[in-house]
């Protein structure tokens, strides 16, 4: 047999894509930006980034980093070249905050944070200084998925999350305090009703504790309620 | 009919004798022959796009694969898994990346999914965990950034590690 002398530089993008999409978004990006006009073109492509899992996973349950070369380049090459198309972000926090600080974000509307300690995630929605602040009006959608610390004091924590989220997003019209079955987030406001309200919230997924705080969330408190899921 | 053959003949003129029930693994031949009525064994179906040596080849897939259930409909959200090619495949795609090139060209034009699915993983398996310079490398690609352009890299790299 002969040999062929079609390179993959001459397949239509048709297949490119075909052969792009059989392959993890960020193993596209790592390998094609800044490779030649044509593949940053299709790269950029909102297929490949508009929305972005920022971290390796083999279960929901087990999350971990990008590795550091990975990060790097994906920090100073490839994040500041697609963050303008970025609409959907999941992270995890060990790399949260060098991804936020690589680029602006102008577009991203949806978040995704798994996998953070309970007190950093209450840390990240009351300290002034934190990325959050930057994003306060922009965030539409959020998911957030913490461990567990210690048992006892986790209702409590979570609580306080649950409301400095509402406080910080002020857009929201998706929250997932409950992204995955065996996730351990639940809240009670105790006998006093919770200080959040919305005028946006359409879906609210959330575990808590008793019928009572359940009727403080139906009480009237989130006016464009579409559904929510209350376990 | 079991055993009921038709003719395929290649853009160089070539023509290979196949059974009618492997053929149809190609959705555009099984559309030529169901909707031209073509089911005559002197009827040849022209396949302009496919030289010999790949059309031989894409039969030899197809002969193995014969009584695989039919693949899987695209869906986004499935776990992508290049590692799923099965041995024989795998043999069968030792070839050169011309080749390989030109087999997912075939697939993609006869409309054969399990072919193309298989060689476009291959393609990706030789992609992963490559950045760009090896990837110009492995697939002979130019850079064709202007100076300008790779000046504008230089200085984007640059603002990142300052900040």
């Amino acid at each position: 047999m002969e040999y062929s002398s079609v390179q993959l530089n001459d397949l239509p993008d048709e297949i490119i894509f075909i052969i792009f999409k059989k392959l993890n978004k960020l193993d596209v990006l790592y390998s094609f930006i800044n490779v030649n006009t044509r593949f940053n073109n299709i790269v950029h492509d909102p297929t490949f980034t508009s929305d972005l899992t920022l971290f390796n996973y083999l279960s929901y349950d087990y999350i971990y980093p990008l590795s550091d070369l990975i990060l790097e380049r994906f920090c100073l090459q490839i994040l500041p070249k697609i963050a303008r198309q970025i609409k959907w972000l999941d992270l995890e926090p060990l790399s949260m905050k060098r991804i936020f600080l690589s680029a602006n974000y102008p577009n991203l509307f949806r978040l995704g944070i798994y996998y953070i300690k309970k007190q950093a995630a209450l840390n990240l929605f009351t300290d002034k200084t934190s990325v959050m602040h930057r994003l306060k009006n922009d965030i539409l959608s959020f998911t957030i998925n913490t461990i567990n610390t210690q048992q006892g004091a986790s209702i409590n924590l979570d609580t306080l999350v649950f409301t400095h989220i509402f406080n910080m997003f002020t857009n929201l019209q998706y929250f997932n305090f409950d992204p995955f079955f065996l996730c351990y987030q639940r809240i009670s406001f105790g006998s006093s009703p919770p200080t959040v309200f919305s005028s946006t919230l359409l879906e609210l997924h959330v575990k808590v504790m008793y019928i009572q705080d359940c009727l403080y969330l139906l009480d009237g408190r989130f006016i464009n309620f579409g559904h929510s899921m209350l376990i | 009919m079991a055993g009921h053959k038709i003719k395929l003949q290649s853009s160089d003129g070539d023509t290979f004798d196949v059974e009618v029930e492997i053929a149809k693994q190609s959705a555009t031949i099984k559309t030529m022959l169901e909707d031209l009525g073509m089911d005559e064994e002197e009827d040849v179906i022209p396949l302009p796009n496919v030289n010999s040596a790949i059309l031989k080849k894409v039969i030899q897939w197809a002969t193995h694969h014969k009584d695989d259930p039919p693949p899987p409909e695209d869906d986004e959200n499935r776990e992508k898994n290049t590692n799923d090619i099965s041995s024989w495949d795998q043999d069968f795609l030792k070839v050169d990346q011309g080749t390989l090139f030109e087999l997912i060209l075939a697939a993609n034009y006869l409309d054969i999914k399990g072919l193309l699915d298989v060689t476009c993983k291959t393609v990706a398996n030789m992609i992963k965990g490559k950045t760009p310079e090896e990837i110009r490398r492995t697939f002979n690609i130019k850079n064709d950034f202007t100076p300008q352009e790779e000046e504008q890299i230089k200085k984007e790299n640059e603002w990142c590690e300052e900040k």
